[in-house]
């Protein structure tokens, strides 16, 4: 009833495809789901109407009660929505920390003319920013790459950067889009760890994309599986798992 | 190939990997000199800007005005096409304004500084206005647009006759008030100072912080900014409102200096110029506009000692040259050969 998420029969074409076809799903604070399905299923398609990148042809999409279809993107994010990015996000002329920083654009203080003015809040707010993403980089274990490049840092690094990016906002909603992509094994186990301690300690919600199934089993609480834009099964993981539409959708059907 | 022979050639000054030019060419950041010598050299420079106009002839005063106009049309500019990532080539005309705000007002008896506030407001409001429009449009487009800005200021001044005289121009009084015991270089000089110090010191503020990042997040990845809760279409009016009331004051300034303006000052090469000033500095960032300005300023006299037309051409094998082996212009040499310098002076912030 009070989700901080509800999808609601979200419909969304390019042309003539279908990309989305009436899903509905729901998220509650500080629970974390996982959207998985082939490819092509919708996922992120979903996950742009979400974020405000796509605007839905019908049906709704509520953040905290208020309705995200037809709000400008720049505002989604103050509604408390953090994102990463299936290709990385990343501003490569920067540092990995003026990066995170950039995190904090809407919770920080400065406008023109306060920071015209050199304001005391102004400073204040930098300063303590700059604590924060420092705090937050040593969380991620990113803290030794903080003055580096991001054009130099490997895949992996920058996925955890963007992670860190995506905190600094302090989201009630993480959209999470395909993290373990171009990661190695123990780096995916690490990952999975880290989104379950964010969601714990944070208390923050995290909807996740992910084909990696062994990620999705272990982190999630529940799994949607979208398939041909619709959610075609819901529920607890292993369960899921063993959905024969699932399987099917996976591993398609004996004709 | 061409790489390997030129690393050759050039002995590699320190052991890179790759040749001379992807040194010269690599991405580096901001020196930060230790606060010592940060405050003796903000001491020293503050002091010498002081007194250059009371023990120097005036057209020496005249030139060192000029490098400080320049710079701080550059500091604006900059702030628009190297941290905004929007490209103006019509700047000209915002000085243009800001310099006509100085003549027009001066003539209705306004005084100086007055007349200055005006310059800076009115680019600052034709700024806004012709950028709500403009900047739905990007790169080449925006680009496109301003130049026709700049093309056709001249002929705009030469229509809006009754305003502007015309082509017989707009003579003005560039004196000080009585009670001010300054000459007329001396105290435009103090003026300029006083514009370019405060243009700087703001203008280092909006680059760095909340707002910079925000800029550089505009240029580098709209879709991005957008996500991280940055206003992109609000960030491209107010910049290019910004940089269009630094233009105009340095208009204004470049008025009172010259006591003169007339539609021929404002034309393209001048917007040109504009441009090759802060790719010269170096893009994207606040010093940069200082040492684009020194050599707006002082390269054309030289290069007009061998021929009138060797400014432009020189202009061109500059910006070529600049695109190529140097894309974060001066700045960058300057990081590039002082950076292990200043890493190792005692005293450095954050060490």
């Amino acid at each position: 009833m009070d989700a901080l998420l509800a999808v609601s029969e979200v419909r969304l074409s390019f042309g003539g495809l279908q990309a989305l076809d009436g899903p509905s799903l729901q998220v509650r604070d500080g629970e974390v789901v996982g959207l998985i399905g082939p490819n092509g299923a919708g996922k992120t398609s979903l996950f742009n109407c979400i974020g405000g990148l796509y605007r839905p042809q019908s049906g709704s999409i509520r953040i905290a009660g208020r309705e995200v279809a037809g709000l400008p993107r720049h505002r989604i994010a103050a509604l408390g929505v953090g994102r990463t990015f299936q290709n990385i996000g990343l501003l490569a002329s920067q540092t990995v920390l003026a990066n995170v920083l950039a995190g904090a654009h809407h919770v920080a203080a400065g406008g023109w003319w306060a920071t015209a003015l050199g304001l005391p809040s102004v400073a204040r707010s930098e300063r303590d920013h700059r604590e924060r993403a420092m705090a937050l980089l040593a969380e991620l274990d990113l803290a030794d790459v903080a003055g580096r490049m991001v054009g130099t840092l490997p895949f992996g690094t920058l996925k955890r950067v963007e992670l860190a990016r995506a905190l600094m906002g302090e989201p009630r909603l993480l959209l999470v889009d395909e993290p373990a992509n171009g990661l190695v094994h123990g780096e995916v186990l690490e990952l999975g760890a880290t989104l379950r301690r964010l969601a714990t300690e944070r208390g923050a919600a995290i909807l996740l994309v992910e084909h990696h199934m062994g990620l999705v089993t272990s982190v999630c609480d529940r799994v949607v599986v979208l398939d041909f834009g619709r959610v075609i099964a819901e529920g607890e993981p292993h369960e899921v798992a063993r959905d024969p539409r699932v399987v099917a959708a996976y591993l398609g059907t004996a004709a | 190939m061409t790489a390997t022979s030129t690393r050759r050639r050039t002995g590699s000054p320190r052991p890179s990997r790759g040749s001379a030019v992807e040194w010269l060419r690599r991405p580096r950041p901001p020196l930060a000199p230790p606060r010592w010598l940060t405050i003796a050299g903000i001491a020293v420079g503050a002091a010498a800007l002081a007194v250059v106009p009371l023990v120097n002839p005036s057209y020496i005063n005249l030139t060192v005005t000029l490098v400080m106009i320049w710079t701080l049309v550059g500091l604006g500019l900059n702030l628009l096409v190297g941290f905004g990532g929007q490209v103006s080539l019509g700047h000209s005309a915002f000085f243009a304004i800001g310099a006509y705000a100085v003549a027009v007002g001066g003539e209705a008896g306004i005084p100086h500084p007055a007349t200055l506030a005006i310059a800076a407001a009115l680019p600052f409001l034709v700024g806004y206005v012709l950028g709500l429009p403009a900047l739905r449009l990007h790169g080449l487009q925006l680009g496109l647009v301003t130049l026709a800005m700049a093309m056709a200021t001249p002929a705009a001044i030469r229509a809006l006759e009754p305003l502007t005289h015309g082509s017989r121009g707009i003579a003005i009084d560039g004196d000080p008030p009585a009670w001010i015991p300054l000459a007329h270089d001396q105290w435009v000089y103090y003026l300029a100072l006083a514009a370019a110090t405060i243009g700087y010191v703001v203008t280092r503020r909006l680059a760095r912080g909340r707002l910079g990042r925000s800029f550089v997040a505009v240029r580098d990845a709209e879709i991005v900014a957008e996500t991280l809760g940055v206003d992109v279409w609000r960030t491209k009016t107010r910049l290019f409102a910004a940089s269009a009331a630094y233009a105009g004051v340095a208009g204004g300034l470049y008025a009172m200096l010259l006591e003169f303006v007339g539609p021929e000052n404002f034309n393209l090469t001048l917007s040109i110029s504009f441009v090759t000033l802060i790719v010269v500095g170096g893009l994207a960032t606040v010093p940069g506009a200082v040492l684009g300005a020194l050599f707006v300023q002082y390269v054309p006299t030289l290069t007009s000692s061998i021929s009138p037309a060797a400014t432009g051409a020189a202009y061109g094998a500059v910006l070529i040259a600049f695109a190529f082996f140097l894309p974060y212009g001066l700045v960058g040499l300057v990081r590039a050969a002082l950076g292990r310098l200043v890493a190792r002076l005692p005293g450095r912030r954050g060490t």
